[in-house]
């Protein structure tokens, strides 16, 4: 499926020349990604068959039930666990190639049934965290950078205590805050854009310190440029002179950390979608890891996996567009 | 770069960083050290002077806590933070304060554990392919850009998926989470190692390869480690703590920060001291080791 998706970017790189060589950087990439995520499922499939315990016991009810050995050989057969663990991998595979999960231990449902209507809320919580990071990084890199000693101090202090504060304890302070004390948000549920604001303010705040301190760099560099000092000469305004000039090249290594920042808020989504309570895949996981249900835990590990990697084979193609001065070799460090 | 490595670690070296200058060679060691504590900035000294406070709380707590942190008195139950209970009670009325203290050795252990085995883990892969031919090395990358598949915290829950919760697991898992983005830069660090002087002089000296790797390669590598791990710390303590939150790490009563914040939760409309008293803490220890790794970091850069 990634391959797909990167076909659509091949043919935007600026000369015919150079969109051959680009081309097949790209495929190359694609397939690695395709490898990455082969090995990702087959890695996370034989190591959660190491889980101590029998999986039947999951299945018919916790350790306290004695179930008859007709009803365990009909339970085995029914989930393939019958089967030898390479039949059992070749089917898995098999079935995902179909989008066929498995099915749930605890549930007894096909493992979609349970994780696809939890699928759309992490990544809306996900993709606001996003946005609200980059919003809160922007603004500290263009209001503080190269604004004189206090500013800047103050700009680079705040970065680093907000990446050094933990998500959840920032998504309890905020709930006290804004849903109890003020009331202008709801405390916990899954109920409109209102209630998606602060689950993801605790995911962002952290992130923007990171990305933050990444964009300050880079832009501090950005202004010490000769570009910027002959737009300064040519009479550009300051704000003209950083949003039209600085900011470009002071976004690229933000967005790298970008792909990163994506995994990571996907699989940190889990302690904002317990503290307010809202359904999603983190909570699922946790949940499902806790009542030992595998299908449902690799199935949360192969999405977030897959999720991740198109993301980051997606921004690399992406990187290669807006700066095509990139060779091959520059892009893998 | 850092595409995807830990994000304390991720980050670039700021400018800013007064540069010692040619002078500085001819000058006496003492004399270099005291210039660099002069030039030392105040934030640094205020986070070292923190980090102290909780090492303080983590090996004698015994100085700081001012009651049993275990013991149950209803009668004290939801006491709002003054001069008798400075954190207040919790809901049994147990010192909040005496718990944060009680804590900080767990918290502390728990990502200095965690580190140290990532570390380990890390420096396993990542020295072996730097030092490795090519096939050994590029089947190392590969198996670790895999381990890079599973982003944030999802490594550490696949590993507590399988050995169950605990606050041992918590920290083999905090630590195999880690591990990958430390092979990655330990690779590199042994990759500029050899390609470095001394490994060429150690060469046409005559030595042979594995006295080498152990006298020459190994210590120039594991010396910016101590600097790499202090900047882990902090970001490990908060993983962690993480995981004693979602109530796969230390589990309640344990005075662990991440299992009192979950604690606290439950009562954070009649008393929000309970839970944001360890969080501050848990903020307070990532900070001050970052800064005070980052300050190391900027150092060593400036002697090398």
């Amino acid at each position: 499926m990634s391959a797909a998706a990167t076909t659509s970017h091949t043919g935007l790189p600026r000369t015919t020349a150079t969109a051959g060589s680009a081309g097949r950087v790209i495929l190359k990439r694609a397939a690695g990604s395709v490898f990455v995520l082969w090995a990702a499922v087959t890695l996370t499939f034989f190591v959660l068959r190491l889980t101590p315990g029998d999986p039947i016991t999951a299945i018919l009810g916790g350790a306290g039930s004695s179930p008859s050995p007709e009803t365990v050989a009909a339970v085995k057969a029914q989930y393939g666990l019958d089967q030898p663990v390479f039949v059992q991998y070749l089917d898995y595979l098999a079935g995902l190639a179909t989008g066929n999960f498995g099915t749930s231990y605890i549930f007894k449902v096909p493992v979609l049934d349970i994780l696809g209507p939890q699928i759309l809320p992490t990544f809306q919580l996900a993709g606001l965290a996003m946005v609200f990071s980059w919003a809160i990084a922007l603004a500290f890199t263009l209001l503080t950078v190269g604004r004189g000693r206090v500013l800047d101090g103050i700009g680079r202090g705040t970065e680093v205590l907000f990446a050094a504060l933990p998500p959840f304890w920032v998504g309890i302070m905020l709930a006290v805050v804004f849903a109890v004390i003020l009331g202008w948000f709801p405390v916990a549920g899954d109920d409109g854009f209102k209630s998606l604001v602060l689950p993801a303010l605790a995911l962002a705040i952290p992130l923007a310190g990171f990305i933050a301190q990444v964009t300050r760099s880079s832009f501090e560099e950005a202004l010490a440029q000769p570009f910027v000092l002959s737009a300064r000469a040519r009479g550009l305004s300051e704000l003209a002179v950083r949003l039209g000039h600085a900011l470009r090249h002071a976004i690229l290594p933000g967005l790298t950390l970008s792909a990163w920042a994506v995994g990571s808020l996907v699989s940190s989504a889990v302690v904002a979608e317990i503290i307010f309570a809202r359904p999603g895949l983190g909570r699922s996981l946790v949940d499902a890891i806790i009542n030992r249900d595998l299908p449902i835990t690799l199935a949360v590990v192969v999405i977030i996996a897959a999720v991740y990697i198109i993301v980051t084979l997606l921004v690399d193609v992406l990187y290669r567009v807006i700066d095509p001065r990139i060779s091959e070799k520059g892009a893998t460090a | 770069m850092s595409v995807a490595l830990e994000p304390s670690t991720a980050r670039d070296n700021r400018p800013g960083t007064p540069d010692p200058g040619p002078l500085s060679t001819r000058r006496s060691t003492a004399a270099k050290a005291a210039a660099a504590l002069r030039k030392t900035p105040i934030g640094v000294w205020i986070a070292a002077a923190l980090l102290a406070f909780l090492v303080i709380a983590a090996v004698v707590p015994s100085l700081l806590i001012r009651q049993d942190p275990y013991v149950i008195d209803p009668a004290t139950a939801f006491t709002a933070p003054g001069a008798e209970h400075w954190f207040g009670t919790d809901q049994n009325g147990r010192d909040v304060f005496s718990r944060v203290v009680a804590g900080t050795g767990q918290s502390l252990l728990l990502g200095l554990a965690a580190t140290a085995i990532g570390l380990v883990l890390g420096g396993l892969l990542g020295i072996t392919a730097g030092v490795s031919g090519k096939w050994l090395d590029s089947a190392i990358c590969r198996f670790v850009e895999v381990l890079f598949a599973f982003p944030g915290l999802l490594l550490a829950l696949i590993v507590i998926a399988v050995s169950g919760t605990g606050i041992v697991t918590a920290a083999v898992a905090v630590g195999v989470g880690t591990a990958p983005g430390y092979a990655r830069m330990l690779r590199t660090q042994t990759l500029q190692v050899i390609a470095s002087p001394y490994v060429e002089t150690a060469l046409s000296l005559g030595r042979s390869r594995p006295h080498i790797l152990w006298h020459t390669i190994v210590p120039n590598v594991v010396r910016p480690l101590f600097v790499l791990a202090t900047l882990g710390v902090g970001q490990a303590i908060v993983w962690a703590s993480s995981l004693s939150f979602l109530g796969l790490g230390a589990q309640p009563p344990a005075a662990e920060w991440g299992a009192m914040l979950a604690d606290g939760r439950n009562y954070i409309q009649l008393a929000w001291w309970i839970a944001a008293f360890p969080g501050i803490f848990i903020t307070l220890a990532a900070l001050t080791t970052t800064v005070v790794g980052r300050h190391l970091q900027q150092r060593l850069e400036a002697e090398v």
